[in-house]
């Protein structure tokens, strides 16, 4: 048959190709980067046209978004939805076409984009097509996962459960209804759609990123520490207020600028609401490692995983701050809301990612990681990297902010030339992350070649999923 | 220590701009009454550290009310302080707002509130506690860090994430003032 049937092929295929578009998706980024240091580094190449600013900013971002880091989401559900309901997924084949779909699907993203097919809109440049397209996908995988739900044995469902449940029911509502209902010409234009897109930008953040990287991290700190979570009931007042709060937010992304004013002010406050689910996570966080933090000096996943709630925490303390009406206007448009961005989907989901992947991956295919050593490098070269990135991006944002409020407009050059420190630091700083992506893609491809076989203790019991 | 500037210092604060102008006080009562009914949460719920759970019990469900009280009465502080629609003096474009804002809010709250009740009514949604043991005995087993035998002083490692949150806290809040503080008068917001 085409499509495997072997339990856990389709997550740890999705894994695999994941991890491949995350690297390319790093890479276009780099060079976005690098861009910005020589504006004309491809000027008068006939080749090169093809890869100006405008057309490698938004493969960068969709290749990341899409290609990475929601292809290792569909992975994460189709490794922890079987085991939280205590039941095989429903059907692996139907995961490995999805496999397959998906990377047909991000390959035309990269090609439409790179060839200028772009929609204009905001983390939905692709084509309309590509967006029918992308729906489909989520379809295929969500029924899966759907299906596999309602087959399950385990009646009781675990906050991991709650919040991947949230993000299939909400995740394909926002997708449609954010990209104006999939049609091929938008019939909203103007500051109408600027409303209509941040809806989505926003929301996609809300209830596809966070619902599944919070779950994740529900699931994998009871398994790397030994401990249940600290509180079950905080988890779920989470979980609900998550739900409840984060849908009107979208709006601040245009605070100070031409749309109603009582919106904006309902989303700055439903921003500042959203501190309370944040806490929920990081006070169970800190209950759940209570006793266990030796464990940190030996596990790397979990040095991740606690580096991605230092990055969470930043992020969700950015963020009602920055939707104030007063912070907005020094901020909006910076390289600090780049920085804040990065922060939450490299620092925080893509961290959980990669801690995710070093626990599932050897109970996928039955083998030890291949190298310890490879794996501290991976981390220690992220977090610098990374903290020298969002460092620089912050910093250079504020600058950029005071040269404009002071009046800067007849001027505009000066705030550009401001920057350039700024923007070198924040190259270096993303060719240390993408360096230490390829040492983590070598150390996964030996894993999956010569990694040693797991010891009879580690080895999952009887099935692959739960209960037996 | 915000608050207590943007009270002395409101002008300072006030975004002024074409959409309306209006200051980010009621922020700063949301973020305390915030702060207050969270503290509130955990003492209600029996989840503060051991030696103020007592505290937390008779006082929890004190700070609750408090908070609403301060989100309350910051709210009719911050509207007293003045709004574009009270300064325009046009009074069918604040009705018209508020109708928008209150019909937004009531949308919002029956939906999520009808999703909330028909969990609860089929017994889905449960809360207890019970359930969080699930997750280490469903036959996928821990790292074996799990069963890592602690050290002494180890968990003063807790500090280092705790220290991190705080020093960027502090990083990008200081940056911020500072910015909006050294521009020159007729530029601040």
């Amino acid at each position: 048959m085409m499509f495997s049937a072997v339990e856990g092929s389709a997550s740890r295929n999705f894994f695999y190709t994941a991890v491949l578009w995350m690297a390319i998706g790093m890479s276009f980024g780099l060079f976005a980067a690098v861009l910005l240091i020589f504006p004309d580094l491809v000027k008068g190449i006939p080749v090169l046209e093809y890869f100006t600013f405008g057309r490698v900013r938004p493969v960068h971002t969709n290749l990341v978004l899409f290609g990475w880091l929601s292809g290792a989401y569909f992975a994460t559900l189709f490794y922890m939805v079987p085991r939280l309901s205590g039941t095989p997924l429903w059907s692996e084949r139907l995961g490995n076409f999805a496999v397959l779909f998906y990377n047909l699907l991000m390959t035309a993203y990269a090609v439409t984009l790179l060839m200028g097919m772009n929609a204009g809109r905001e983390y939905a440049e692709s084509t309309w097509v590509l967006k029918v397209l992308t729906v489909v996908l989520f379809a295929l995988v969500f029924f899966n996962v759907i299906m596999t739900f309602a087959n399950r044995k385990e009646k009781e469902l675990y906050v991991t459960a709650w919040y991947m449940l949230g993000a299939v029911a909400t995740a394909p509502v926002i997708y449609v209804v954010g990209n104006q209902f999939l049609m091929p010409t938008n019939p909203v234009t103007g500051v109408n759609d600027a409303v209509i897109n941040w809806f989505y930008g926003h929301n996609i953040l809300g209830y596809w990123f966070t619902t599944i990287g919070v779950g994740a991290i529900y699931y994998l700190l009871p398994k790397l520490t030994g401990n249940p979570i600290w509180s079950h009931r905080l988890s779920m007042i989470g979980f609900w207020m998550l739900m409840f709060v984060y849908g009107p937010t979208g709006a601040h992304h245009l605070v100070n600028g031409p749309v109603p004013y009582w919106l904006q002010t309902i989303s700055i406050a439903f921003s500042v609401c959203l501190i309370v689910p944040v806490w929920t996570v990081l006070t169970n966080f800190y209950g759940t490692m209570n006793g266990r933090w030796g464990a940190l000096k030996e596990s790397v996943p979990l040095k991740f995983l606690v580096s991605a709630m230092v990055f969470y925490f930043i992020t969700c303390f950015q963020g009602p701050m920055q939707s104030l009406r007063s912070v907005s206007s020094i901020v909006h448009f910076t390289n600090w809301v780049v920085g804040h961005a990065h922060l939450a989907l490299v620092g925080t989901f893509s961290f959980i990612m990669f801690a995710t992947i070093y626990y599932a991956l050897p109970r996928l295919i039955n083998r030890e990681i291949w190298s310890a050593k490879l794996m501290d490098w991976h981390f220690w070269l992220s977090l610098i990297g990374f903290t020298l990135f969002f460092v620089s991006l912050t910093i250079g944002g504020l600058v950029q902010g005071s040269d404009w409020a002071a009046n800067q407009s007849a001027n505009f050059i000066a705030s550009v030339i401001n920057q350039r420190p700024f923007n070198i630091a924040r190259a270096v700083g993303g060719a240390m992350i993408l360096g230490a992506q390829l040492l983590f893609i070598y150390n996964i491809f030996k894993t999956a070649t010569a990694g040693s076989r797991l010891g009879a203790g580690q080895a999952e019991t009887g099935s692959a999923v739960a209960g037996v | 220590m915000a608050l207590a500037l943007q009270l002395l210092l409101p002008a300072k604060a006030a975004a002024e701009h074409l959409s309306g102008g209006a200051s980010d006080l009621m922020g700063l009562y949301g973020g305390s009454a915030l702060l207050l009914g969270f503290t509130g949460l955990l003492g209600v719920l029996g989840l503060a550290p051991r030696r103020w759970r007592w505290f937390g019990y008779r006082y929890g469900r004190w700070l609750l009310g408090l908070g609403l009280l301060v989100l309350l009465g910051g709210g009719f502080h911050a509207s007293v302080v003045g709004t574009a629609e009270r300064e325009t003096g046009d009074v069918a474009l604040g009705r018209l707002a508020t109708q928008q804002l209150l019909g937004t809010l009531t949308v919002f709250a029956s939906f999520w509130g009808l999703v909330y009740y028909a969990a609860r009514r089929s017994g889905v949604l449960n809360m207890g506690e019970s359930v969080k043991y699930a997750i280490l005995r469903n036959g996928d087993p821990p790292e074996p860090t799990a069963a890592r035998v602690g050290r002494p002083g180890e968990q003063r490692l807790m500090w280092i994430p705790v220290a991190a949150m705080g020093f960027l806290a502090f990083f990008f809040s200081a940056g911020v003032l500072i910015t909006l503080l050294r521009l020159p008068s007729g530029a601040r917001p």
